[in-house]
């Protein structure tokens, strides 16, 4: 996959390098899994993904719960193992912690309630055996002013945006290239959330960190990265630059997910599904992932896993995986 | 579409109902909550929201604005250190509120709440059927027969499968468990349905679904809807009527139409630019600092005073009267001069932007 | 040592305002755990300074009363066959009970807590084994084992050692109902440790680089402080318990008598069959009032943890 080079990267290899990354969960039925609804046979979360992030640039993952995004996240940050396919942060593996950080979903279940937030910014140096100094510029990287008073204090005291900031400076603490935000605003109270993109905006600019944004919502991807990734029971089925996925959107998967978005927008036309039923649990169809759901499914769909390939009409970059794609009806 | 349930749906007013009364009526709520340490913590304070027959109405707040306890309060479910320090809730112009008022223990006839985590709300160990046939054998009082026919007929109305009549709520997907929660919630043919963020945890394309069933059930069934979640968007697509709740208090409140196109007090302002808008390709959004106050040491004067671009001295003092400047328009704000009967025009408050992706 | 242990506790609670310190003040608006701490309160002050309360221990050449005498204003709990003030050796043996009560507790909750972490958090083989050996140690019935390690111990130690002002006899006794009765700490430990290795902030922790030995010291034990605290007092009764049967049928040291030791004298003395009831009801109320307090302390603990967990969930 040989991205387009930006014009304020060098055209070298990616910062992030993940190529044909599968993970399949093992079977095994305990009580949870009974009430998780996780079925007997091993589970594809992810099935042979190619991704790369440059240096600088913000990435969106999008998908709906079981699309693989999460297992994607934690795969990325060496949490779990690929059964196969690689993942390389400047050419090395997995394991080099100091250049990928990582921003969990609920920043109330990321801090330690027994646990200051200058002891939880301090772990990574501890563990790594770093200065302490940056624990200071951490908090203050993430607008926790003054930080010497934030240090002492502990999560209860703190607002989820607030907790989000500490997970945020934790994760700047090693200095990262990289960090993986997974859901990073979802669980925020939309005044909040502003506050935390900003953050990520900002942290980009000023310290030239890439963000792998993982989310479930489309405009919030389409806002706030470069390039959409969009991801169906664990295989890519479009990615291109935000605007052109958006604007264009060339998947019955893409297309379904940005119809269903309301908006608040008075002129803008009622959410509706353009899809039936729901993300299938356990078993993956044969062909094409989506085609039992999807609208322009024909027998063909069945026969193989459609290729990701060159948009029809699409930009540089610009991939999707639809056999129909260029006979899908343009979109009202 | 099936018009078949919404035919057999004849409403019997409780004794005493006046149909000419508003269907659901809440005026002057205050809820107040005793702390653990002996405080009292007001979470509503002197809200009024009506509903009429098929009308959908948004109430929508972030955490802690009090629009659960809105719902806590009408259903008679609030937490022992609860209490309804004032206002009334109405049925059709039958108390809810007060010791010994008829309908006090039998509201949930009239009144039906759809919530937001369905696996936690129903049982594990019996079978979606049988749980909505359960509810209508207790709560109508219908034979077990009857009550199974009926059963597999709402189960089918809001889109469960024949083959999944049978199964165990945790072979459900979350879709299919919001319609079985819906089917349950619908078995007493309530006149008013109440959804505490029923798609909040659903994804997307599964929210529009369950949206569109919504919308379905309300006009079929001519259920007075009031829909309760923080997301804006949600609102703009499914209701007539918003009102829009911080810290206890409805800032304002009036058509969707008006309040969305033309949204005056500020914290609507901002609560509206907060999030990108992908389908109005609107990448600029609005910075709201600071965040929600506690509600148990609340600012004097407008709550929302210190978080206000707009707010000045007066704001920081006094509390903002609601004023309705048309029928069921109410604006809560200092700064919009109300005197006149004419709608005020809309003040821009300035808060700081954010471009989204801008390099 | 476990007193150093609970100050030190205390302290960081107060630096904190954590929930260790909401469960403290919860468990003081409690009725029956107010009344339960006053009543600790109360036998730890007696432990403390048994001296300046009712004088030195009376023994049989200090004993200044007739035998057996009922309770009386000069005697308020009566006399024993050998003419001593059974107040008198009752508050001395509040010191013994409860400090052979404390030092056993704190031997569970070290083992016990230990094994159970480290069980919950390695899990796999290490959790297996581990919990084998903690299975094997509560099917053991405690007495029976303390009866058979008593003597062993015993010879082991050999007579002189003393620690805390215990001697040796008293230290088997500790050192038996330490080590019998930590497998069901270590279960409570395990499962409360299991939960919490699946919690984000552990993930995290490993994520960035922290050891799993650190681990169990950042994260794991600061959460189960207070599930051990609830377990430790509970623990303590129990112990308490056992040391007063193991002193009763002899196993105690004369010159340091417990409760039970008392409770044994007044059986040999044929205390029952004389109708010198007060020579039982005073070790024996002591006894009953002390287990029971500790219990209810224990268990309120325990119900506000569920509550607690329950309301921030």
């Amino acid at each position: 996959m040989s991205e387009q080079p930006r014009a304020n990267t060098s055209a070298s290899a990616p910062l992030l390098r993940v190529r044909g990354v599968s993970v399949t969960y093992a079977a095994q039925r305990s009580i949870a899994d009974l009430l998780a609804r996780r079925p007997a046979n091993g589970i594809v979360a992810l099935d042979s993904v190619d991704l790369d992030v440059n240096a600088g640039e913000i990435v969106a993952v999008v998908g709906e719960s079981g699309s693989g995004k999460t297992t994607l996240a934690r795969v990325i940050a060496g949490l779990i193992d690929a059964d196969e396919g690689v993942v390389e942060v400047e050419g090395e593996g997995p394991n080099d912690w100091r250049s990928v950080g990582m921003v969990f979903q609920d920043p109330y279940e990321t801090l330690d309630p027994k646990r200051t937030l200058g002891e939880f910014v301090a772990e990574g140096l501890e563990a790594q055996g770093l200065p302490m100094d940056r624990v200071n510029t951490s908090l203050e990287a993430a607008e926790l002013l003054p930080a010497a008073a934030f240090r002492d204090r502990v999560p209860e005291e703190l607002s989820g945006g607030q907790r989000q900031r500490v997970v945020i400076a934790g994760a700047l603490a090693l200095n990262p290239k990289l960090v993986i935000a997974d859901e990073p605003v979802s669980m925020l109270d939309v005044s909040m959330r502003a506050q935390i993109l900003k953050l990520i905006e900002q942290l980009r600019r000023d310290q030239g960190i890439a963000w792998l944004f993982i989310t479930h919502d489309l405009s919030l991807a389409w806002a706030i990265s470069d390039r959409v990734v969009v991801l169906y029971l664990g295989a890519v089925v479009e990615e291109g630059a935000a605007e052109q996925v958006l604007r264009n959107p060339a998947h019955p998967y893409t297309r379904a997910l940005l119809a269903a978005l309301p908006s608040t927008d008075p002129g803008a036309a009622s959410t509706h599904s353009l899809a039936a039923g729901e993300i299938p649990q356990g078993d993956t169809p044969s062909g094409c992932r989506f085609r039992n759901r999807c609208a322009h499914a024909v027998e063909a769909c069945a026969n193989k896993r459609p290729p990701l390939e060159a948009a029809p009409g699409g930009g540089a970059g610009h991939r999707v995986a639809c056999i129909r794609a260029a006979e899908l009806p343009p979109l009202s | 579409m099936s018009t078949a349930a919404g035919a057999d749906h004849v409403r019997q007013l409780p004794a005493g109902a006046d149909a000419a009364s508003p269907l659901l009526e809440i005026s002057g709520l205050r809820v107040s909550f005793t702390l653990s340490d002996g405080r009292r913590l007001t979470a509503v304070d002197g809200i009024n929201l009506s509903v009429a027959p098929s009308e959908a109405v948004g109430l929508a707040g972030e955490s802690g604005s009090g629009k659960s306890t809105v719902v806590g309060a009408i259903m008679g479910l609030l937490a022992p250190n609860g209490r309804i320090d004032a206002g009334n809730i109405r049925y059709r112009g039958l108390d809810l509120v007060a010791k010994g008022a008829p309908l006090r223990r039998t509201r949930w006839r009239e009144i039906a709440v759809v919530f937001q985590g369905s696996l936690v709300a129903l049982n594990p160990v019996i079978k979606v059927r049988d749980q909505v046939a359960e509810a209508i054998e207790l709560r109508l009082g219908e034979s077990a027969e009857v009550a199974q026919e009926k059963a597999k007929h709402l189960l089918h109305d809001v889109g469960i499968p024949e083959k999944r009549l049978n199964a165990y709520p945790h072979q459900l997907s979350g879709g299919q468990r919001q319609r079985a929660m819906l089917a349950v919630a619908l078995s007493c043919s309530p006149a008013v349905l109440i959804g505490d963020e029923p798609t909040t945890a659903l994804d997307v394309i599964v929210q529009a679904q369950i949206l569109e069933l919504l919308d379905r059930m309300r006009q079929e069934y001519g259920l007075g809807l009031i829909l309760i979640t923080h997301d804006l968007a949600v609102i703009a697509d499914m209701c007539d009527r918003v009102a829009i709740m911080y810290a206890g208090r409805i800032v304002e409140s009036g058509s969707v139409k008006e309040i969305f196109s033309a949204p005056r007090h500020p914290y609507t302002q901002a609560l509206l630019g907060a999030a990108p808008d992908a389908r109005a390709g609107r990448r600029t959004i609005k910075v709201l600092e600071g965040h929600p106050p506690d509600l148990s040491a609340l600012p004097p004067g407008c709550h929302f005073a210190p978080r206000c671009p707009l707010a000045d001295a007066r704001c920081r003092e006094e509390d903002p009267p609601t004023i309705e400047y048309a029928d069921r328009v109410t604006l809560a704000c200092h700064r919009y001069s109300l005197g006149d009967g004419k709608p005020p025009t809309p003040i821009d408050a300035p808060y700081p932007t954010l471009e989204l992706g801008k390099r | 040592m476990s007193a150093s242990a609970s100050v030190n506790l205390s302290t960081r609670i107060r630096k904190r305002v954590s929930g260790g310190n909401r469960i403290a003040l919860l468990l003081l608006r409690r009725w029956d755990a107010r009344i339960a701490i006053m009543i600790v309160s109360l036998l730890t002050l007696s432990g403390v300074a048994p001296e300046t309360l009712v004088g030195p221990l009376q023994t049989a050449t200090t004993a200044t009363a007739d035998a057996l005498l009922p309770p009386s204003g000069t005697h308020l709990f009566g006399t024993d066959d050998l003419g001593r003030d059974l107040l008198n050796l009752t508050v001395h043996g509040a010191r013994i009970s409860l400090v052979v009560g404390a030092l056993s507790a704190a031997i569970t909750l070290v083992i016990g807590g230990g094994i159970g972490m480290i069980a919950g958090y390695r899990g796999g083989r290490v959790d297996a084994l581990l919990m084998r050996v903690a299975d094997t140690f509560l099917i053991l019935p405690t007495f029976v084992l303390a009866l058979i390690l008593a003597p062993i111990l015993r010879e082991l130690i050999g007579d002189q050692t003393e620690i805390f002002g215990i001697r040796t006899t008293l230290l088997t006794i500790v050192a038996v109902i330490g080590f019998t009765s930590w497998s069901s700490t270590a279960r409570i430990v395990r499962s409360q440790t299991l939960s919490l290795r699946e919690r984000t902030f552990v993930e995290r922790a490993r994520l960035v680089g922290l050891s799993p030995m650190r681990i169990i010291a950042r994260h794991i034990f600061p959460n189960i402080r207070t599930v051990l605290v609830a377990n430790g007092i509970v623990v303590i009764a129990g112990s308490i318990l056992t040391e007063s049967t193991l002193s009763f049928i002899g196993l105690g040291d004369p010159f340091q008598p417990s409760w039970g030791t008392i409770l044994g004298n007044a059986q040999s003395a044929a205390a029952p069959s004389l109708g010198a009831w007060w020579f039982i009801a005073a070790p024996g109320c002591a006894i009953l009032i002390t287990v029971v307090a500790c219990t209810i302390i224990g268990n309120a603990i325990d119900e506000l943890l569920d509550r607690d967990v329950r309301v921030q969930r």
